[in-house]
């Protein structure tokens, strides 16, 4: 078996382990802590690199564990100041920040609930800036279908921010 | 751009419609602190798009983190004449290291050789006399190998003794 190496083999990890703990979380700062906590543990327990079966499985599911450990502790503390800040309507700062998350994990909700072709479409038109020939070729399907199913996976995600919308203003 | 044209251009996008570039302009306009009220309720989705488009780690991340695991930071630039020397430096070493090594080895190796073949002339001529006494006897004729006929030769001898 070929020797792993930490620079060559496991550090280029490190963008991909980024995109997970950053759709998870939702805050570079934390994603990047978890990315460089992930690598110094799969750093530590380098006498067990080449027993293990994958080592980007392994840093992949490290990377998630840590991130969902740490988004149950927000979560929680969420709550916590969400009641603060309805008794003092002040201070809003942590408040607006936390809520910032919250939304763009709303949108994430939205994004995972469409089917797979849908959702890896739109993510590679409005995400990575794919041209629909670009999609087509990487997906082996026609540039219609392409278009086909951004249509319906940008349909399915406004009604999802209209539902999210009369949810938060039902008055309206 | 006007509030109208961006309607406009939302339009397009949910219709599947905007170019690239269409896409580029709705997210930085949403992206910006002067969203209209009435389309405050998609702002999430281009804010969410363009979070997820910077995507990568800072350029400092692998020296911080190979500090930490104690890796030395490989810099292809600063690299000094007395380090790019350095290597052959060591080779050098380690011929000239080798060469004595090898010398004195030679000498030691030598003596003890020299003490081995006198040793074993000696057990030769103790353990295998009937060569000796063939050579004697029969005046340089080939040396006798196996023991049959080596005991034909014992007859000969004691024949020509008797003679």
């Amino acid at each position: 078996m070929k020797e792993i190496s930490f620079r060559d083999d496991i550090l280029p990890l490190k963008d991909k382990l980024f995109r997970v703990a950053l759709r998870i979380t939702f805050d570079r700062a934390e994603a990047e802590d978890i990315v460089q906590e992930t690598l110094i543990k799969v750093w530590n327990k380098r006498e067990e690199w080449n027993s293990l079966e994958s080592i980007e499985a392994y840093c992949l599911t490290l990377t998630k564990n840590l991130a969902i450990d740490l988004r149950e502790k927000m979560d929680a503390r969420t709550e916590e100041l969400t009641e603060q800040h309805d008794r003092t309507q002040d201070d809003a700062n942590p408040y607006e920040e936390l809520e910032q998350k919250e939304r763009l994990m709303w949108v994430h909700r939205l994004m995972e609930e469409l089917p797979d072709k849908q959702r890896t479409i739109m993510q590679m038109r409005d995400i990575e800036e794919k041209s629909y020939k670009e999609i087509a070729q990487a997906l082996d399907i026609t540039e219609e279908q392409v278009k086909i199913n951004l249509f319906r996976a940008r349909q399915k995600v406004k009604q999802g921010l209209l539902r999210l919308d009369a949810y938060e203003r039902p008055t309206n | 751009m006007n509030a109208q044209q961006i309607e406009h251009l939302l339009q397009r996008y949910w219709d599947g419609e905007t170019t690239v570039d269409e896409e580029r302009q709705l997210r930085q306009f949403f992206n910006g602190d002067h969203v209209p009220q009435h389309l405050l309720r998609y702002k999430d989705l281009f804010v969410y798009e363009e979070f997820l488009q910077h995507d990568h780690l800072g350029e400092d991340f692998d020296e911080r983190l190979l500090k930490q695991v104690e890796m030395p930071v490989v810099k292809a630039k600063s690299v000094s004449i007395f380090s790019r020397l350095a290597p052959i430096a060591k080779a050098a070493a380690a011929v000239t290291m080798l060469l004595a090594l090898g010398n004195l080895a030679e000498r030691t190796l030598l003596q003890d050789y020299h003490q081995m073949a006198v040793n074993d002339t000696i057990g030769q001529q103790i353990t295998s006399p009937s060569v000796a006494l063939g050579d004697d006897a029969e005046g340089g004729e080939l040396q006798v190998k196996d023991s049959l006929s080596r005991q034909l030769k014992t007859i000969e001898q004691q024949e020509s003794i008797k003679k």
